[in-house]
């Protein structure tokens, strides 16, 4: 197992825990702001920082695992028609789009991130920046997978490995 | 750029990338990129502003919610007492293991709203069990398959919500006026799989039991019966919102397993999250998306442009409606139902207005013909995973999969010809949601 697989398993590790933690903690928000509208009476204005908050991560945090095990929607008409070498090859391209789309992400999310600084949550007052900079991580995170799902394919199509990317 | 420069670039590209095998999330960021691009006076942070401006949806939040519930519900056996309480109502039926399958589906869709995870768990049951009394394999595949597309129509539906995000409708309502279609579809499904079974001398499936036995049956599968009671008792009783009701859904869920089930673990809840999370964000990638694709059609007029080019096509409501379910018919067969909605309703939402097609009935067309946009190859996901259940290749199921879709499709356009069916339930539940 290459460097960057070890990494790329590491790096999925903590995001399948964040994903986790985070998806617990938006439920938990949502079934709290019910609870305290009919029973408590309260209102709490961090749950209406925490709720998107929580939403956007997952979304950009679970975007890059779903590039590893290859869950992002597509329409696979091609590649199963290739011969091995040939749709290695074709999983190199398409592997290299998903890398370039991260790229793009976290480039134009360096300009969003910054926006953040100038921004703050109306009702609690905390900068933007936290929730913001979602996306540049996101891109950084989905270029990164999507490198190891280019290099497995290289590899494939060289012949130098057995196995595809995990799935 | 002219607005029919703007939509050759965006769907030209969309439809190119998609055709390559580009994911549908990176298609729609590329082709609005490149429009972006080419436009002098819009600037790149246009793409995370509007990449965080979809996903920042409160109505989009019930999405995760209802996703935890179906995949917590799989995994804690709540499946296996659903297929146990469909036995015992209708299992005594001819063909009664067909039946035990669409209502197990139209009970699951009840309380689940992803039908995916509706084939997985029912068809790991099944279908072996179809197969070892003599159905067909491909007809249990199909069957299947087929039924598992109810989960989508009868509320709560994943698909639903992204509806009433996308064309700005209420969700509740939205949930009310899928029950009626949802059980005429499950009807339909029983009729064949009665027709199938006289044909195939199969006979009836169920077995005597014992008084107790059977009031064990029936005290196990209405237990996660009540999960539908929490989700539209909250939306109807106006105390929540969908998105409220799916989180609390959740949570109800996560009580059921760990209080009467007794079959929750710590890893198994961490586990569920991680999986929601994931899958979740496959969606919502795709939401963000289309969002900035979303946002330079309106902002280049295009779908005014689109608009008169399909006004030309649907004079009138019923041809509207007749036109909208052969497109998304075959959005269906290669696009997964989320972002093809997120991508054309906003072009055809607008229309219905002018035509005074009633929205509900608009998006309960559009879930239905999407949905069963999950049993028409290629991408007919539902029936490529009852088919490996199943063991058999996709094309050994055609046969049945056609009378299904044949039949679906004519419910269809009894729904369109005869709108009460689907609105009388909102408009009598939900008045002031569901309109006059």
């Amino acid at each position: 197992m290459s460097v960057v697989n070890r990494v790329s398993d590491v790096v999925e590790r903590i995001l399948n825990h964040l994903l986790a933690w985070l998806s617990l903690v938006l439920l938990t928000a949502l079934v709290v702001q019910v609870v305290n509208r009919y029973i408590l009476g309260l209102a709490w204005p961090f749950l209406q920082f925490l709720i998107p908050f929580s939403f956007v991560w997952i979304t950009m945090l679970g975007s890059a695992v779903a590039v590893r095990h290859k869950l992002h929607f597509d329409v696979d008409l091609i590649s199963p028609r290739l011969p091995p070498r040939a749709r290695a090859v074709f999983g190199a391209v398409m592997a290299s789009a998903v890398l370039a789309g991260g790229l793009l992400i976290a480039w134009t999310g360096v300009g969003f991130a910054g926006l953040g600084f100038l921004k703050k949550d109306s009702a609690t007052d905390i900068p933007m920046i936290y929730t913001y900079c979602s996306i540049l991580v996101g891109g950084i995170l989905i270029v990164l997978l999507a490198a190891e799902r280019l290099l497995v394919q290289i590899q494939l199509a060289r012949g130098g490995a057995e196995t595809e990317a995990p799935r | 750029m002219s607005p029919e420069l703007a939509l050759a670039f965006l769907l030209a590209g969309f439809v190119l990338l998609i055709a390559v095998g580009i994911p549908l999330a990176f298609a729609l960021l590329f082709a609005s990129a490149f429009v972006i691009a080419l436009e002098p006076g819009l600037d790149a942070v246009i793409i995370p502003l509007r990449i965080f401006s979809g996903i920042n949806s409160f109505v989009l939040l019930a999405i995760p919610g209802f996703m935890f519930s179906a995949f917590l519900m799989n995994r804690i056996g709540v499946t296996e007492d659903i297929v146990a309480l469909s036995d015992l109502l209708v299992g005594r039926i001819r063909g009664g293991l067909a039946h035990i399958n669409v209502v197990a589906s139209m009970l699951l869709g009840g309380v689940s709203g992803s039908s995916t995870a509706d084939v997985a768990g029912l068809g790991a049951i099944l279908i072996p069990a179809m197969s070892q009394k003599g159905y067909d394999r491909g007809f249990s595949a199909a069957i299947t398959a087929a039924s598992s597309a109810i989960g989508s129509i009868i509320p709560p539906s994943i698909l639903m919500v992204i509806y009433g995000a996308s064309a700005n409708i209420s969700v509740g309502a939205l949930f009310i006026a899928g029950y009626i279609p949802g059980i005429l579809v499950g009807l339909q499904q029983i009729v064949i799989g009665y027709w199938y079974a006289r044909r195939h001398g199969i006979g009836a499936e169920r077995q005597e039991r014992a008084p107790g036995d059977a009031l064990r049956v029936l005290l196990r599968g209405i237990v996660p019966m009540t999960t539908m009671v929490v989700i539209i008792g909250g939306i109807l009783g106006g105390i929540m919102t969908a998105t409220e009701a799916a989180a609390a859904a959740a949570a109800y869920v996560v009580l059921i397993g760990a209080f009467f089930y007794r079959t929750l673990t710590v890893q198994t809840l961490f586990e569920v999250a991680a999986e929601t999370g994931r899958l979740t964000a496959v969606v919502m990638l795709c939401v963000g998306t289309a969002t900035i694709f979303g946002w330079l059609m309106a902002y280049y007029h295009i779908i005014e442009v689109a608009g008169g080019w399909f006004e030309h096509f649907a004079t009138g409501p019923v041809t509207y409606l007749l036109f909208v379910t052969a497109v998304f018919l075959f959005l269906g067969t290669f696009m997964d139902p989320a972002p093809a909605m997120l991508v054309f309703v906003p072009v055809i939402a607008p229309i219905a207005d002018r035509l005074e097609v009633h929205p509900l009935l608009l998006g309960i067309v559009v879930v239905m013909t999407l949905s069963i946009g999950k049993i028409t190859p290629p991408y007919g996901i539902s029936l490529l995973l009852a088919c490996t259940i199943a063991e058999i290749p996709l094309a050994a199921s055609m046969r049945w999969t056609l009378v299904f879709l044949l039949a679906f499709c004519l419910l269809v356009a009894a729904l369109i010809l005869w709108p009460d069916l689907t609105l009388v339930l909102p408009r009598l539940l939900v008045p002031e949601l569901a309109g006059a």
